[in-house]
């Protein structure tokens, strides 16, 4: 088993049957995985902040810090690897609240919508989430079968592992 | 008619869920900030109870909502279409409102309408999203 | 396959169309209706295999329209979910009585209206 692991602002594609992508700690970011099971094309996106607005030079550096830069390259990257748009399921985790809260707008419940208004833009419906609630998460997604394990940690349930989608 | 404790409330739910579901945006109930240069649209209900329900859009926040429900880009959006937005969501507000008020009444919707801003109606909530403000009046008979 | 939609809101129509295409009704035709009235004629035409309808819509509401339909030995059997704003208790019996397979109330995301079409269609076998 090939674990490829995708950090924070990163991305990874794979059709290495042997692969699985994983993701830690995803807190406020959010996980964007997306598998089409007839090729076993996977590709994994983990985004920290909602639009590239707020930082053009991050986002030239690395667009993978953003939703509205990250997860149309997600997409680009699995379409080139031969994934196809009508087959893709597509999933999302994270979105947690951070203890700051100071500011009006939370940054978890940003990033979620932002990752449901993008793929709703790129033509695709999500089917499954596991978001928000003050919980760490980590992802793991095997490319072959596609499925898609989660991880959450810390709040008031403890911790639990559960299949997604 | 007196306005129920609960109309705030469910007003605050149904903004949540009607703008986070089908626009894509998070609406927080603020202190008013009134926008004179929005769009605004009005529904007339009419039953028990009847009234007048009335959401004004900054224009900002009218662009990117259009934009975010017709998964477009926001300079394609049309007038005509900022204008369908506006009643269509007059529309929905209105309906979840009074469906989750009163679930067992029988109330009429008349077809939305753009129509002036009310700023002094005797329920009034203006929200803070991250793309402009909204705010929503209604009139009890 | 064709698929009717009947709101008197063209951008409700334009989101629930977008809706169904992503779902899996991608291969279907679309039709478009903004009043029961309108709704009617299609399906009178013998070609409407879904019907998506709203209820508070000008000349002919829709339920009138499912009444209409539900009165025909041949038109009933035609599957109609509602779309509305309108999630009373007694509506949503009165329409499910008139025979409507599903309903769901706006607000709704996308993913909602997916599920809720799945769900009413048992599972999808109609798509083409």
């Amino acid at each position: 088993m090939n674990s490829m692991v995708v950090g924070i602002s990163d991305c990874k594609v794979s059709d290495d049957r042997d692969s699985v992508l994983m993701t830690y700690a995803l807190g406020s970011c959010i996980a964007v995985a997306v598998h089409d099971p007839v090729t076993s094309v996977a590709g994994l996106l983990h985004y920290m902040l909602p639009e590239a607005a707020l930082d053009r030079e991050k986002a030239e550096r690395n667009p993978f810090m953003f939703a509205d830069t990250g997860i149309p390259r997600l997409l680009e990257e699995v379409y080139q690897r031969g994934a196809q748009k009508n087959r893709l399921t597509v999933r999302i985790a994270g979105g947690a609240q951070t203890l700051s809260g100071h500011e009006l707008f939370q940054i978890g419940k940003r990033n979620h919508l932002a990752a449901r208004k993008l793929l709703w833009k790129a033509g695709l419906l999500v089917s499954g989430e596991a978001v928000g609630g003050d919980v760490s998460r980590t992802v793991r997604l095997e490319t072959a079968s596609g499925v898609m394990l989660i991880r959450e940690a810390g709040g008031q349930a403890g911790q639990r592992e559960r299949r997604l989608g | 008619m007196s306005v129920p404790e609960s109309l705030l409330p469910t007003m605050h739910d149904v903004l949540r869920d009607v703008l986070e579901q089908m626009f894509f945006c998070e609406a927080l109930p603020v202190q008013c900030r009134h926008c004179q240069n929005g769009i605004a649209a009005r529904v007339r209900f009419d039953g028990e109870p009847s009234g007048e329900l009335t959401v004004m859009l900054s224009r900002e926040l009218a662009v990117a909502a259009s934009a975010g429900f017709l998964a477009e880009d926001n300079e394609e959006v049309t007038a005509s279409q900022l204008e369908q937005i506006a009643c269509e969501l007059a529309n929905i507000i209105c309906g979840a409102i009074l469906s989750r008020l009163h679930p067992n009444a029988r109330v009429g919707l008349s077809p939305p309408e753009i129509a002036a801003a009310d700023f002094t109606a005797p329920v009034h909530q203006c929200f803070e999203t991250s793309e402009g403000m909204l705010a929503v009046a209604i009139r009890m008979n | 396959m064709t698929v009717l939609i009947v709101d008197d809101s063209p951008v409700m129509r334009t989101f629930v169309r977008r809706v169904m295409r992503l779902a899996g009704f991608g291969d279907a035709e679309y039709v478009e209706a903004s009043d029961g009235c309108e709704g009617l004629r299609h399906v009178q035409s013998g070609r409407v295999d879904l019907v998506l309808t709203d209820i508070n819509m000008p000349n002919m509401n829709g339920e009138e329209f499912l009444e209409s339909l539900h009165a025909s030995d041949v038109l009933r059997s035609i599957p109609a979910l509602v779309i509305s704003t309108d999630a009373t208790r007694d509506r949503m019996a009165r329409m499910m009585a008139l025979g409507a397979r599903g309903y769901i109330a706006k607000p709704f995301s996308p993913e909602a209206l997916r599920d809720e079409v799945e769900r009413a269609l048992g599972g999808g076998d109609e798509r083409s």
